[in-house]
């Protein structure tokens, strides 16, 4: 495949021009990417959080906030009605997240959310895999794959969170709470 | 009688060309008796293989599950670590795999698989390497964090290596190898009647050399192609323990012989750079990095560094031409990104623990 002229030639016309084909214009649909995204009440990554997104959720995108990485859009919560707000530029992606194939629904792939839920998710070395590794040159192998998956899954997106911000990168992945509500979203608020 | 000759005839043919055919000359000198039995048992070999050869386009087809990459995906990563030497066993190596999984979680949580249990590990190895399994595990090796300047290097690495994953281009390795091995076994099939007359030359046919064919008897193979072919919810636990070694070894020893397209390395590079801007990282150092490597690694034989750098200089390039329109074009903003100095745990000089066994 790789020999043949076309795809190679396809990729490199793609690469010059990024997203070219997949440009949203305001009014346009956008999808969640990361996890535990923050609808923000400002564009600012210290503002107060109006709701956290999960990826796939689809929001409407209304305009961006002057040259920033903030975007703001609307996005219709639940039956209250939509709800607009601030989202970062890493955070919105053009097309949805990858659907996923589970054994238990093979004809209907899951959303990131459902997937999430599904709990086929929940990773552990496999007997097939354990058998397998026994016969390995290497077989203490198993036991340290399970222990570093066992430690992997003990890390959660607060933490991830809170590394980044140490490292005074942006918080992409987000707490999965909202921590603080804007007064003025509340209902019925002073 | 003549029917079953013709066919042996046309078989021989097919399957042995004219050379091969010496074999049928001989077998002609044979009783009659002897040749309607190698029609007979011909034509029940060629049903045979029909059936599997049906199934074999069926493979082609498939979806596969997240239980069945998760599952082949262990048995690779569990070889990944052998063949690396063990997990690090240097001082500090939880802490070390605590940052490491807090990068790397950072990175995938912004994939197109976000929702995949990630698990990032550092392998004794100290060749600079890195590899992935698919259903969510990657590695780095001790040799390449002795490389890095500082942590956005690092996370160019393990995005370039979960690019591979959310692209699924072990998986196709995987459904290739598969959809190859049952058509080896057509082949094979079919040729079975031949070579059971003992001919040398018949022996050859096919091309079932050092694949399943020779580890697992034909009646298990067939059994194993029709229940990928036919089972939506296929196990693949339930499998032989021959023949989960058969394919992950085959699988393995391909992608560290061949390792992968070169269209697939440049997928993962253009993808690495736009996770690692996603998160903060210059994706500038991820391209400078490349220099270090190797140009081959513990898995793979990637295209040319060089041929690499100037792919993603342009597609940098025109990110940046890109990030001031209107629209929404993308998740990427380089105004935003910062080279991170290495930090904790990864700031620390390894020093190995003597191994206990």
């Amino acid at each position: 495949m790789s020999l043949e002229k076309l795809p190679p030639l396809l990729a490199l016309v793609c690469l010059a021009v990024p997203g070219t084909a997949l440009a949203v214009k305001p009014g346009g649909t956008l999808y969640i990417k990361a996890k535990n995204t923050h609808l923000k009440a400002s564009s600012s990554p210290t503002a107060d959080t109006l709701v956290v997104l999960q990826p796939g959720k689809e929001v409407t995108y209304d305009s961006r906030e002057g040259k920033t990485p903030w975007y703001k859009v609307t996005v219709p919560v639940d039956k209250k009605g939509p709800v607009q707000g601030f989202v970062y530029q890493a955070n919105l992606s053009v097309s949805p997240p990858s659907l996923e194939v589970t054994s238990k629904s093979p004809d209907k792939p899951l959303s990131p959310e459902a997937f999430a839920s599904s709990g086929a998710a929940v990773k552990a070395l496999g007997p097939g895999a354990i058998a397998y590794g026994k016969t390995l040159s290497r077989p203490d192998s198993v036991q340290q794959l399970i222990a570093l998956e066992s430690l992997a899954a003990s890390i959660d997106t607060a933490q991830v969170a809170e590394y980044a911000r140490a490292g005074g990168l942006p918080e992409v992945v987000g707490r999965p709470q909202v921590a603080r509500r804007s007064p003025a979203k509340k209902k019925g608020g002073k | 009688m003549a029917r079953r000759q013709v066919t042996t005839l046309v078989a021989c043919l097919l399957l042995g060309g004219l050379a091969g055919c010496a074999a049928l000359r001989r077998v002609v000198g044979q009783s009659h008796g002897d040749l309607g039995q190698l029609a007979r048992q011909s034509e029940e070999a060629d049903l045979r293989a029909d059936a599997m050869q049906k199934d074999c386009d069926a493979l082609k087809a498939r979806a596969i599950s997240y239980e069945e990459e998760n599952a082949f995906g262990g048995a690779v990563s569990v070889d990944w670590v052998s063949r690396g030497g063990g997990l690090t066993r240097r001082t500090g190596a939880k802490a070390l795999h605590v940052q490491l999984n807090k990068i790397g979680k950072n990175l995938a949580a912004q994939s197109s698989r976000p929702g995949l249990p990630w698990t990032f590990g550092v392998l004794q190895s100290d060749g600079v390497n890195a590899v992935s399994g698919p259903g969510g595990y990657v590695f780095v090796s001790e040799g390449l964090l002795a490389q890095l300047d500082n942590e956005a290097q690092l996370a160019g690495v393990l995005a370039h290596e979960i690019a591979h994953i959310t692209g699924k281009h072990a998986m196709r390795e995987y459904q290739r190898y598969l959809v190859e091995q049952c058509e080896d076994g057509v082949s094979n099939e079919r040729s079975k009647p031949l070579k059971q007359f003992g001919e040398d030359k018949v022996q050859e046919l096919g091309r079932a050399v050092g694949g399943l064919g020779q580890m697992i008897p034909s009646a298990e193979l067939r059994g194993l192609f029709n229940q990928l072919a036919t089972q939506a919810n296929f196990d693949f636990n339930t499998l032989s323990q021959k023949a989960i070694q058969a394919i992950t070894h085959g699988v393995v020893a391909r992608l560290s012989e061949k390792g992968f397209g070169e269209e697939d390395e440049y997928t993962a590079d253009t993808e690495a750079v736009e996770l690692m801007a996603a998160a903060g990282y210059a994706p500038e150092e991820y391209v400078a990095f490349l220099s270090k490597l190797p140009d081959k690694g513990l898995s793979t034989e990637h295209p040319r560094k060089d041929k690499r750098q100037i792919r993603l200089r342009a597609h940098l390039a025109a990110l940046r031409e890109r990030s001031s329109d209107t629209d929404f074009l993308t998740s990427v903003d380089l105004s935003q990104t910062k080279v991170v100095p290495l930090r904790d745990a990864l700031r620390t000089k390894p020093a190995a623990v003597p191994a206990t066994r």
